[in-house]
């Protein structure tokens, strides 16, 4: 074989047969590049002229805007080396986002094909599913390398291996080192760390775990207590973290306390629970917090933010009656499904009928659709309203096609359906189809919400479960297994991801009660771990290792103190004496709110902690909030006082009533010592300067 | 390929270095759209402009200020454009301003006036995020203003934290950059003879030896958990309050009093005037920004006598523009002469401009499609005006500025690299400012 016609089988094996496709690997490569991206080309109004969709969202304009537009001038098919299209990008010519590729490398040579094959479109069968292989990878240590393929599935059947055309993103490139030449990952720290691949409207994300210590730990030896402790422990076996052992009755009983009814609990319950010999004692308690008035209270407050809950000017009928309703579906423990459906199907007297108030806590039918989605799915919609989204599957159709399904609602006192309203889609100018996220538009003038209704709670997409229950491990946690909770998308993966899958799946057979996920979660052992980090503070904290210790939010601080000193949080002249007890963000108090309350419901994160702001701070040295309650007549410390305690007496009592436990003796003594005085004026100042530091203390501020 | 400008260049102007430093600084990531460039450049630095600027005091005219009115008259319009007020010379030849500004017009040798600043945002909220920011809302993200971002790129040096806002901040805080960096809010009257900060007062009977008391034994409360987990330790948050509280030079910068009488009267008598006092008091004990929050300024009705007279019938002006003529040339003055002009950014500015017309209340309404900010010291140049209206103040006639080129400006001038890239706690990358581009004649 002469050496010509070998060279003519290499060429004939290297080129394909077919050109280049445009959708499915011209635009891919174009993306990678980085063309269409939201600061370059991919801006809403383009970029030196040319306007490419966001992330190549839609390759029927952007085929026209790249080969049709003004004449064709960007693409030279006679000549196709001297394209702008090529030129520009290779930095041949003067290029706003500089030189994107080498001409002898893959991308130049595909682009230069298409454009010698006469650009054309293709007839691309569209994208069905990707696969990256691995997804998840367990590494044996920091700097080993794992190889990443990519495969895509097409409605055809076929499938391809489209490694080359993926666009990665490094969520963390401290943790992560990417190789885009081998298409290899390479771990540079402990931990649990992610890289994003992302191929035409697809995004999935590739899990590295990287041990931190190198000898196993022994979890088999480590206490379970069902499925949540299988599922960290795992975890904590694969990072090879310590275990921080059980915390002491004290503490958990504190803990349980604060987290599933927002109180201290009082010092007497807490001495005879740290006295009882029962083996059950702290199942009991759980049953006994769930079944109280405070937990339906607490709960209350907490989902009143989520459901951005605040009266309306002249309106305080409507919000006292949506406030008496929450309370009694909380109390009765309904399904939160049935709480999420009646919320949304609502109509009517908004006097009357408390959820039908749900609607007017927005302004209209876009922003019902993002407190729908956000609430009941825990996802963030808002980006698509005005692209679609670049880090989720939701495009704008889903967005203004959910809005159109609230459209109809006119939200006065009185909550009616007319199908007369309509929003229109600003991509297209028409009227919005409804349609439900990431399902096929309903060409439908009836009242849709129950299709909603009826997607989140669909057992193949569990929105509203999952939502609901990372939402309730948050609040036991401090933070969702996906965090932020209102968050949720395959770009922002859980750290179990298995466990909330298993959380969400109990919670619905189990007819989506509150109390039952909340009592699976806190007689876990993971819950029952002491707050003493092991061996790795931050990642300690983020699996799970030890409880992690977080502050009060700042209303349950001050109905913290407030109990403490045997004093109301709150006085505004009626019966409501706790800071909880306020849920209508539009109620001023003004001492809550300078440590960090938040007051505009629209704007307050749902999981908002004591504020560190200068302002917050001096507050709480030289305000009112803790001074006057210590100051106040008849307060605790008057009772302390009158009841002619010994310095023991008084601090072991403070201690108990405010950080739930007896003092040890060390710190017996050294209060003896520091709160010595002979002179009674004298010892009322000592006094309080003592619960002063009490209060303030790590230990009193912060659940642990 | 050989290492050109454009390599470094994003379309964005982002600086690929940057996003390597910040993914480093930041411990979270960033988008690798095409990371072999990345690597290729990382060892080059380009220079960050060397500032002479350690510290800002951003007056904001709240309201929307008439550019008309001030800093850039049309005395040669017809009366319902020009308004009631003339111009005047200002000490720096061919440079006229508002009669209604005539001390300010004697220290002209110091300010550039930016005359084409241009905006879409012509509604209070939505401008305002727009200047204090640099970028036009989103709800999306709350973006952090300039002077959060200056707490964050700078922090305290002292006693006192680095942002303070006099009296309050207005509804645009820290943003994405979290509660750490929202300014101090001070609340209170400088102008008011029993003037005193929220809460830096001790609590009626809770004197100093208590205080100091009360932290020593929150310090015996604390230093059981402070053992068990060092990795947490975080002082208690009242600890720095304390600090604070009890710091001789942080109580002494707020006592107005021990200034001169002649000096408090040179800034004028009323707020706007002791809170410039303050904020130079401030600014000399290393505050990094300090925020005069003036408000006022949506003068929709009658100029004579909001902008004038201040009330009816004065026979010596009291109204917006005397006071802030008053407290503005007191505020230069006095930093030229305490040689701190040279180190301190002094910038005037508010939402947007007015209309060109007075409407039928004798006022001016919303005009952001062309107005007026002034800077001074810093290493600003003075002297100067950039940029230009057309004849009736209605459209930018050369060099159109927005607001995000300000910004970009602004952070130029204190030293900030406006490339930065920063994490949002969503995992969100976003540069310190994008797209802006730097107002030359003022660097």
């Amino acid at each position: 074989m002469s050496f010509n016609i070998w060279c003519l089988f290499l060429w004939l094996g290297l080129v394909t047969p077919s050109p280049p496709d445009f959708d499915t690997e011209i635009m891919p490569r174009l993306t990678k590049l980085g063309c269409n991206a939201g600061a370059c080309h991919g801006a809403a109004a383009g970029r030196g002229g040319l306007h490419l969709s966001l992330f190549g969202s839609e390759p029927n304009a952007d085929y026209l805007a790249l080969v049709r537009e003004f004449e064709g001038r960007r693409v030279n098919l006679s000549q196709p080396r001297q394209s702008l299209l090529l030129r520009k990008p290779a930095g041949e010519i003067d290029h706003g986002g500089g030189q994107r590729f080498d001409w002898d490398d893959n991308d130049g040579q595909t682009l230069l094909r298409w454009l010698q094959a006469g650009a054309p479109r293709g007839a691309s069968s569209p994208l069905v599913s990707l696969k990256i292989k691995p997804s998840s990878q367990l590494v044996a240590a920091i700097g080993q390398p794992v190889g990443l393929q990519v495969f895509a599935k097409f409605e055809n059947d076929q499938e391809t291996d489209v490694t080359d055309l993926v666009t990665w993103q490094n969520v963390d490139n401290s943790a992560l080192s990417f190789n885009i030449i081998k298409t290899q990952v390479i771990s540079q720290r402990a931990g649990q760390h992610f890289l994003i691949g992302r191929y035409l409207n697809q995004n999935l994300p590739v899990r590295i775990t990287t041990p931190k210590a190198v000898e196993q730990i022994n979890s088999q030896t480590e206490r379970r207590n069902g499925p949540i402790d299988e599922h960290v422990l795992r975890v904590l076996d694969d990072l090879r973290l310590q275990v921080a052992p059980p915390t002491d009755d004290s503490t958990w009983f504190r803990r349980v306390s604060l987290d599933l009814t927002g109180r201290l609990p009082n010092s007497g319950d807490a001495q005879q629970f740290a006295d009882s010999q029962d083996l059950d004692k702290r199942q009991r308690w759980v049953d006994q917090l769930l079944a109280s008035e405070a937990y339906v209270e607490y709960w209350v407050w907490r989902w009143s933010k989520v459901l951005r809950m605040h009266s309306l000017p002249r309106d305080t009928q409507g919000f006292s009656t949506y406030e008496k309703w929450l309370r009694e579906q909380i109390r009765n423990d309904v399904g939160w499904d049935q709480v999420a459906r009646e919320l949304l199907l609502s109509v009517g007297d908004t006097q009357t009928n408390g959820p039908a108030n749900f609607h007017r806590m927005v302004n209209d039918a876009r922003a019902e659709a993002e407190l729908v989605t956000r609430a009941f799915a825990g996802i963030r919609l808002e980006c698509a309203n005005c692209h679609d989204h670049p880090l989720d599957r939701w495009t704008q159709a889903d967005y203004h096609g959910l809005a159109a399904i609230f459209a109809p609602l006119e939200r006065g006192t009185v909550i009616q359906w007319s199908p007369r309203n309509r929003i229109t889609n600003p991509r297209t100018g028409e009227p919005a189809t409804p349609k439900v996220p990431g399902q096929k538009e309903v060409a439908n003038a009836n009242d849709l919400r129950f299709v909603v209704a009826d997607w989140l709670t669909h057992e193949d997409e569990m929105w509203l479960a999952r939502a609901t229950v990372n939402r309730l491990w948050q609040a036991l946690f401090g933070r969702g297994l996906v965090n932020p909770v209102d968050d949720i998308r395959t770009t922002n993966p859980a750290t179990h991801p298995e466990l909330l899958e298993w959380l969400a799946e109990d919670f619905s057979t189990h007819g989506y009660r509150l109390k039952h996920t909340l009592r699976q979660i806190v007689m876990s052992q993971a819950y029952t771990r002491s707050s003493e980090p092991q061996t790795d503070a931050v990642l300690g904290a983020q699996f799970y290792a030890y409880y992690p210790t977080r502050s009060l939010p700042p209303e349950i601080f001050a109905d913290a103190i407030a109990d403490f000193l045997g004093v109301p949080a709150v006085e505004l002249g009626n019966e409501v004496k706790r800071a909880v007890a306020v849920i209508d963000a539009t109620q001023a108090l003004p001492e809550i709110d300078r440590i960090g309350r938040c007051r505009l419901a629209a704007t307050c994160s749902e999981y908002a902690t004591l504020e560190s702001g200068v302002a917050a701070e001096l507050h709480l040295l030289n305000g009112s909030l803790i001074n006057r309650r210590l100051m106040q007549q008849a307060n605790q410390l008057d009772r302390w006082i009158d009841a002619q305690l010994s310095t023991a007496e008084f601090v072991e009592q403070a201690y108990w009533r405010g950080l739930g436990r007896a003092p040890r003796a060390s710190e017996v003594s050294r209060w003896q010592v520091l709160l010595a005085t002979d002179s009674p004026a004298l010892q009322r100042s000592l006094w309080e300067d003592f619960l002063w530091g009490l209060i303030n203390s790590r230990e009193f501020r912060e659940n642990h | 390929m050989n290492p050109t400008k454009n390599e470094r260049m994003r379309c964005d102007g982002v600086i690929r270095r940057d996003l390597l430093r910040m993914g480093v600084l930041s411990g979270l990531g960033f988008s690798l759209l095409s990371n072999r460039l990345a690597t290729k450049v990382a060892a080059q630095a380009v220079p960050v402009r060397k500032s002479t600027a350690k510290s800002c005091i951003l007056i904001w005219l709240d309201g929307g200020p008439s550019h008309l009115d001030m800093f850039d008259p049309k005395p040669r319009a017809a009366a319902e454009i020009r308004g009631p007020f003339s111009a005047i010379q200002t000490s720096v030849a061919g440079i006229e301003i508002s009669e209604l500004l005539p001390r300010t017009a004697e220290l002209m040798k110091h300010l550039a006036i930016v005359r084409s600043l241009t905006s879409p945002l012509g509604e209070h909220g939505l401008a305002n995020h727009y200047l204090l920011t640099g970028y036009q809302p989103t709800p999306v993200l709350e973006y952090p203003s300039l002077g959060a971002m200056a707490a964050r790129q700078f922090p305290s040096r002292g006693a006192l934290p680095a942002h303070i806002a006099i009296p309050n901040h207005g509804e645009i805080g820290a943003g994405y950059l979290g509660a750490r960096f929202e300014p101090w809010s001070i609340g209170g009257d400088p102008a008011k003879p029993n003037f005193q900060v929220n809460d830096l007062e001790a609590f009626p009977e809770v004197d100093a030896s208590r205080l100091q008391r009360r932290v020593e034994f929150l310090r015996e409360f604390d230093q059981w958990q402070m053992q068990r987990d060092a990795a947490q330790a975080s002082n208690s948050p009242v600890t720095r309050a304390l600090e604070l509280a009890t710091s001789p030079a942080a109580q002494t910068a707020f006592a107005l009093h021990e200034e001169p009488e002649h000096v408090r009267r040179r800034y004028g008598p009323r707020t706007f005037g002791q809170s410039c006092l303050l904020a130079r008091r401030l600014i000399e004990r290393d505050v990094r920004f300090v925020t005069v929050n003036y408000s006022g300024w949506d003068t929709h009705a009658s100029l004579l006598l909001n902008l004038q007279q201040g009330y009816a019938g004065a026979e010596v002006g009291v109204g917006l523009v005397p006071t802030f003529d008053q407290g503005f040339s007191a505020l230069i003055d006095d930093l030229a002469k305490r040689e701190m002009l040279d180190e301190t950014l002094v910038i005037v500015m508010g939402e947007f401009g007015r209309t060109p017309k007075i409407n039928a209340a004798g006022g001016r309404d919303h005009w952001p499609r062309v107005f007026s900010v002034v800077l001074a010291g810093g290493g600003v140049p003075g002297g100067q005006v950039i940029g230009s209206s057309d004849s009736i103040g209605e459209s930018p006639r050369d060099q159109p500025q927005t607001p995000n080129d300000l910004a970009r400006t602004i952070y130029t001038l204190l030293g900030i690299d406006p490339d930065t890239e920063l994490i949002t706690p969503s995992g969100r990358p976003v540069t310190i400012n994008r797209d802006g581009e730097i107002i030359r004649q003022l660097i």
